[in-house]
């Protein structure tokens, strides 16, 4: 199974057995259906030629009585196959889509299950080509799979049957050359897929600097490097024109070599049912319809090099599927609930390694907090400070060493043993950069909290100073922003994604540098609200800061300092500023401060 | 949820893409795309050469049946008795005949498959191009993603309309023209037998034509949407595993999925009764060739050859028919793209360059803003600046401070060009910067903004864009002197490190750092910092301030920034509020005069108590 990827896509059907019993029925009576027609006007005919369909009788005028019988048959016969065709074809649509519905909410689901090391590691642009590009491609080998060949498949069977019904020799010559060309074609198609794995390759290559050439419009504009990045956007489009070319000349040189063999069938039938005519054991008329059944045969197998080609495609997409959908996510749940009220965090020998390499971010890191606390982290650019705060909430996972929540008098509780849910619930982490989904603005904080009501989010947003964000907006908390609505501003965006959080109400709020983009006096006002939520309500909410303000590590109760993966101070500012040079050195401030 | 997405259908694709292009849609596609064939013209007359053989050599073929059934046979006293010399004939022509129809289709899928390689590609060139030419606002506007899938998917969508469906619409027509020849010339009647079904069959493709390019233009749509989505839950999987939204999420990709299955479930009820109808429609002819046949044998007019090489004609004439519905809905969704595509083509750039563009003379870097006025919104309502005057005299630096949202960073899109003022004048060195050719312009001011891009290459690779030719030793020393150096080089490989597509393997402050880097590299006359350093640690920014100071020397340059720290050594500094300039002055003088700075600054010192020490 591993190792055709696309036979398990097909295996899904194992999902609909009847609907799929049902479309493999009508398709089997179809071409039953077809080869029925066939061999009534091979019959036909062998009656015209002995003269009995039409007789002239006595009086000089024809007789069509007979051949009008067996005409009836023969368009009733099709009729009958036509509305089967019909019901066929509806079904097999209805039973690709209900397969690949089920392929296509497996990639969602696992796309929302998997680690976000995972995401990282692979790339978002990679995720969104494996969901879309892909799993088109797996559509188109399922749509031909109906239409070519299961049905290409049952039609050699049937007129192989119908002609040995005639003579077995007509059956075995039409089946040698038919599996002969399908063989040649076999062994072309190594060649051919490596030929279509090179355009592909050469295609990304296109598609990257198209998107960079869209996404750094500004940067492209700003140093004038408009010219330079159409040549190089040219010459990856010259490598791909020359790699599609060659697969071309390849398949177009190669194929129609089986596709000859596979029509030796027809001069086959044509030669030896002669002979057989000769012999008296095969008429006339039989042996038109054998041709015929042939020469349907050779148009349905016509198309098998483009077919092969599809398939060649779909198996490596459907591998690439696959290969998303075995995955397993590292971070499991556990199956504690997280205890109401307020928690602290505790990082114990916590070591973190860059996905792939060997190399550390974190390493030996301890830092507690106890519930309440307001703790800053500062550290140089790339010491790790992400890191730590995607630890928390479980979207990254320790190598060694715990996390742990809870508190010094209760108890400490790794972060692995409670349920991931109730985990991110309470433990909330605003992100550097915001993301907001393409929907309302209402939608978008109800993320946090599904049945929020007005007044709740009105609070939540002026918690995060975005009040007159609201109130320049035409639609308020229903305009839609994102792909088919208005572009907020970076600032803007923060203020929201401030406002979700908050409205979720966390135990532990992290905040990632996300107030990087507010001026001075909406940053202080935001954590003012921070602070003040604290005590408001009798809810204690833990604060980790990771900043690089001095305004905000300013508003900590106590700050940690990270240095090359791991706490190497920490204290109050005043402490640390009087303590520390390295400390006084990053924040920027003299001693004596 | 179906209410809701019954709402989203208010604008379609194409809809929505004219309103973005300001622009509506020349239907009349036809005329601009027989043009693209001009490239190719040689091969497609090959082609169509070719297509004409292939045509005759199908017909031949039953012919070598008709010469077998009626001369092959000769009836003598001992029975039938072979004509053996004429059957060998006639197989080997029969022979032939397959190998060199299925060798002259490869040779026409060739050359034909060649074209579309050169047109297509050509097209992709054309449109990319022409993406580098548009204006900044058509890029806030348009999301990423679509402009993408013009160059990549849409070009790739014309194939069928360019490329194969000419020919295969030309072959049928022509298979068909064949068909009635051949049958008029065995006999009349047979002729006429077979044209009893055209009208029936002209009426259902008409009929099926237009029931499936409805359907499938609704399919696509349901199509976009779900993967749309998809593609949001991918970028945003971090704040759904935050926000525990997975469940609701998925179930709202289900509905998008349903939505999209019904639609072209139900389509396909409504219009696959084609195929079916072409397979009895054959039937029914052969019945009534048949029937005609027997007739004109029994009055000896024609052979028992000739019938059955007739039945061929049927099937030759016929099967085709059966791909058309490929075509149709391949057709239907490449004229969509063709339409997107030439939509993209006819977007005019907003901002041109004059005819007889200045050139900078004196490069002293003097900025000024003259009355300006300046919305987003085009129709002139919520203007963003609003009759600002601001003089930068040369070698000055300039601060500006202010709210989020109320202007700063929309002056630096109106210094460099990348929107148009509404009323009023931007003048560098005292020439408007509309006489400016852009690409002048914006070396001469270098910006650097918060959340710049990366291409993918090395660092030095990036670095290098700002300063071609420059040796790598010059880079690297370039970061040194600016301080950017102890953060670069701690990365991986240095600066020979990797930064991935559009810079995501760096964290954000690293990509900043490269960011300032290149743009020093570039060595404006101007230079902007719009929050350049946002992400970037504090020590590290305090390195780079003080080597922009001694650096920086002789060059004007605009500052915005959020950390008053960074602001306060400026020669003035200006504050905008409302997208005026509420006062202008050094810091010693705002202090003093106690307004909007002097308030910002102590509710800003009262936050950082011990900066002012610093």
């Amino acid at each position: 199974m591993i190792k055709h990827p696309l036979l398990r896509c097909l295996a899904l059907y194992r999902y609909m057995p009847w609907k799929f019993s049902l479309t493999a029925l009508l398709f089997v009576l179809v071409n039953i259906g077809m080869a029925w027609q066939l061999w009534l006007v091979g019959k036909v005919i062998h009656n015209v030629q002995l003269g009995k369909t039409v007789t002239r009788l006595a009086d000089g005028s024809l007789d069509l009585s007979l051949a009008k019988y067996w005409l009836v048959i023969l368009v009733a016969v099709a009729l009958a196959r036509g509305v089967l065709q019909y019901l066929g074809g509806v079904m097999s649509l209805i039973i690709g889509q209900d397969l690949l519905t089920i392929l296509r909410d497996r990639i969602l689901i696992q796309v929302q299950r998997l680690d976000l090391a995972y995401h990282w590691r692979h790339g978002m642009g990679e995720i969104v080509t494996r969901t879309t590009r892909d799993a088109d491609k797996v559509r188109d080998a399922l749509v031909n799979f109906w239409r070519q060949v299961f049905e290409a498949s049952l039609w050699v069977i049937v007129s192989v049957a119908l002609l040995s019904w005639y003579n077995p020799w007509l059956g075995f010559g039409t089946l040698f050359f038919t599996l002969s060309g399908i063989s040649i074609f076999v062994l072309q198609t190594d060649r051919l897929v490596k030929l279509d794995r090179a355009v592909g390759d050469a295609y990304d290559h296109v598609n990257q600097e198209l998107s960079e050439g869209v996404n750094g419009v500004r940067v492209i504009k700003s140093f004038g490097l408009e010219q330079q990045r159409i040549a190089v956007f040219t010459e990856h489009i010259q490598l791909f024109m020359q790699q599609a070319r060659a697969a071309l000349a390849y398949a177009s040189s190669r194929i129609p070599l089986p596709q000859t063999m596979v029509a030796m069938s027809h001069v086959w039938i044509l030669a030896y049912g002669a002979l057989l005519v000769q012999d008296g054991s095969l008429n006339v008329g039989e042996l038109v319809a054998s041709l015929l059944i042939a020469n349907t045969l050779v148009f349905r197998i016509e198309g098998i090099g483009r077919v092969m080609q599809v398939f060649a495609d779909a198996r490596s997409s459907a591998a690439r599927i696959w290969e998303l959908l075995d995955e397993r996510p590292t971070i499991l749940p556990g199956t504690l609930h997280v205890p109401d009220g307020a928690l602290g965090f505790r990082f114990h020998h916590v070591y973190v390694k860059t996905p792939g390499t060997p190399t550390l971010i974190l390493q030996d890191c301890s830092l507690e907090a106890s519930p309440g606390e307001v703790i800053a982290v500062v550290g140089v650019t790339g010491s790790g400070k992400s890191t730590l705060a995607g630890l928390l909430p479980r979207l990254l996972e320790a190598d060694a060493g715990e996390v742990q929540i809870g508190s010094a008098w209760a108890s400490w509780q790794n972060v692995k043993s409670f349920s991931l849910d109730e985990l991110r619930r309470k433990i909330h982490v605003v992100p550097q950069e915001s993301f907001l989904f393409s929907d309302t603005l209402a939608a978008n904080l109800r993320l946090a909290k599904h049945d929020a009501t007005q007044q709740e989010l009105d609070e939540a947003i002026a918690l995060a100073s975005a009040t007159e964000v609201i109130g320049n907006l035409s639609d308020g908390f229903n305009t839609r922003i994102g792909d088919r609505g208005i572009t907020l501003s970076g600032g803007q965006r923060q203020r929201i994604s401030l406002a979700r959080a908050f409205l979720s109400r966390p135990a532990i709020l992290v905040l990632d540098d996300s107030t990087s983009a507010l001026d001075a006096i909406t940053e202080r006002n935001v954590l003012e609200n921070i602070r003040k939520l604290r005590h408001s309500s009798g809810q204690t909410t833990t604060v980790l800061l990771i900043a690089s303000k001095l305004s905000t590590i300013l508003l900590a109760d106590r700050v940690a300092m990270l240095d090359k993966g791991a706490i190497i101070a920490q204290g109050t500012h005043q402490n640390l500023v009087a303590t520390n040079a390295e400390y006084r050195d990053l924040v920027g401030v003299d001693h004596g401060g | 949820m179906a209410d809701n997405l019954r709402q989203e259908r208010a604008l379609n694709d194409i809809e929505l893409e004219q309103a973005l292009a300001k622009k509506s849609l020349d239907r009349n596609m036809f005329w601009r795309l027989l043009p693209l064939l001009n490239l190719v013209k040689g091969r497609v007359a090959t082609v169509v050469v070719l297509e004409t053989l292939l045509v005759a050599v199908i017909f031949i073929r039953p012919w070598f049946l008709r010469e077998v059934i009626d001369f092959g046979f000769i009836q003598t006293a001992q029975g039938i008795v072979l004509n053996v010399p004429l059957l060998t004939w006639m197989s080997v022509g029969m022979g032939l005949s397959w190998a060199v129809r299925f060798g002259i289709s490869g040779l026409s899928q060739y050359l034909a498959g060649t074209a579309a390689i050169t047109i297509l590609n050509d097209l992709r060139i054309k449109v990319f191009s022409h993406v580098q030419a548009l204006s900044v606002r058509y890029f806030d506007q348009t999301k990423a993603g679509r402009i993408i899938s013009r160059a990549d998917r849409d070009v790739d969508a014309l194939e069928p309309l360019l490329i194969q469906g000419p020919p295969e619409l030309f072959s049928a027509l022509l298979r068909f023209v064949v068909a009635a020849i051949a049958l008029w010339w065995i006999s009349p009647k047979l002729f006429l037998a077979l044209a009893s079904i055209v009208p029936f069959l002209v009426a259902g493709t008409w009929l099926f034509k237009r029931i499936s390019q409805k359907n499938w233009a609704r399919v696509a749509e349901a199509r976009a949407r779900f993967t749309a989505h998809l593609v949001e839950s991918v970028s945003g999987v971090r704040i759904t595993k935050q926000m525990v939204n997975e469940v609701p999420n998925e179930n709202r990709y289900r509905a998008l999925l349903n939505d999209f299955n019904t639609t072209l479930i139900k389509g396909n009820i409504r219009a696959s009764w084609f195929l079916p109808l072409t397979q009895v429609l054959s039937t029914v002819g052969m019945a009534a060739l048949l029937l005609s046949g027997g007739i004109g044998i029994a009055e000896n007019e024609m052979t028992v050859g000739q019938l059955a090489q007739s039945l061929f004609y049927v099937q030759l004439f016929l099967g085709p028919l059966q791909e058309l519905n490929e075509l149709f809905e391949r057709y239907s969704s490449g004229a969509s793209s063709a339409q997107r595509v030439f939509l993209l083509l006819d977007t005019e750039p907003e901002i041109n360059d004059p005819e007889t563009p200045t050139l900078p003379g004196s490069r002293l870097g003097e900025v000024e803003f003259r009355n300006v006025v300046f919305g987003y919104s085009q129709d002139g309502l919520k203007p963003v600046i609003k009759n600002l005057d601001l003089h930068i005299p040369a070698g000055q630096v300039l601060a500006i401070v202010g709210p989020t949202g109320h202007g700063k960073s929309t002056l630096v899109q109106l210094l460099t060009r990348f929107y148009e003022v509404q009323s009023g004048s931007v003048l560098i060195d005292g020439q408007n910067v509309k006489a400016y050719a852009q690409q002048q312009l914006r070396l001469n001011v270098g910006v650097v903004l918060q959340d710049n891009v990366l291409f993918s290459g090395s660092v030095l690779h990036n670095l290098r864009m700002a300063a071609p030719g420059a040796s790598d030793d010059k880079l690297i020393a370039a970061a040194r002197e600016l301080g950017a150096d102890e953060v670069l080089e701690r990365l991986p490989k240095g600066y020979r490190t990797e930064v991935g597509p559009l810079g995501g393997f760096l964290s954000h402050g690293q990509r900043q750092l490269v960011c300032l880097v290149r743009a020093y590299l570039a060595n404006p006359s101007v230079l902007v910092l719009d929050e350049a350093t946002s992400a970037v640690d504090i020590h590290t920014e305090r390195r780079i301030q003080a080597a922009f100071r001694r650096l920086c020397v002789g060059r004007t340059a605009i500052i915005i920034a959020h950390r008053l720290a960074t602001i306060r050594d400026a020669d003035r500094i200006a504050v905008i509020w409302n997208g005026e300039l509420a006062e202008i002055g050094s810091h010693v003088e705002l202090i003093r005069q106690g307004g909007a700075y002097s308030r910002l600054y102590k509710a800003y010192e009262a936050a950082s108590v011990s900066e002012t020490v610093a």
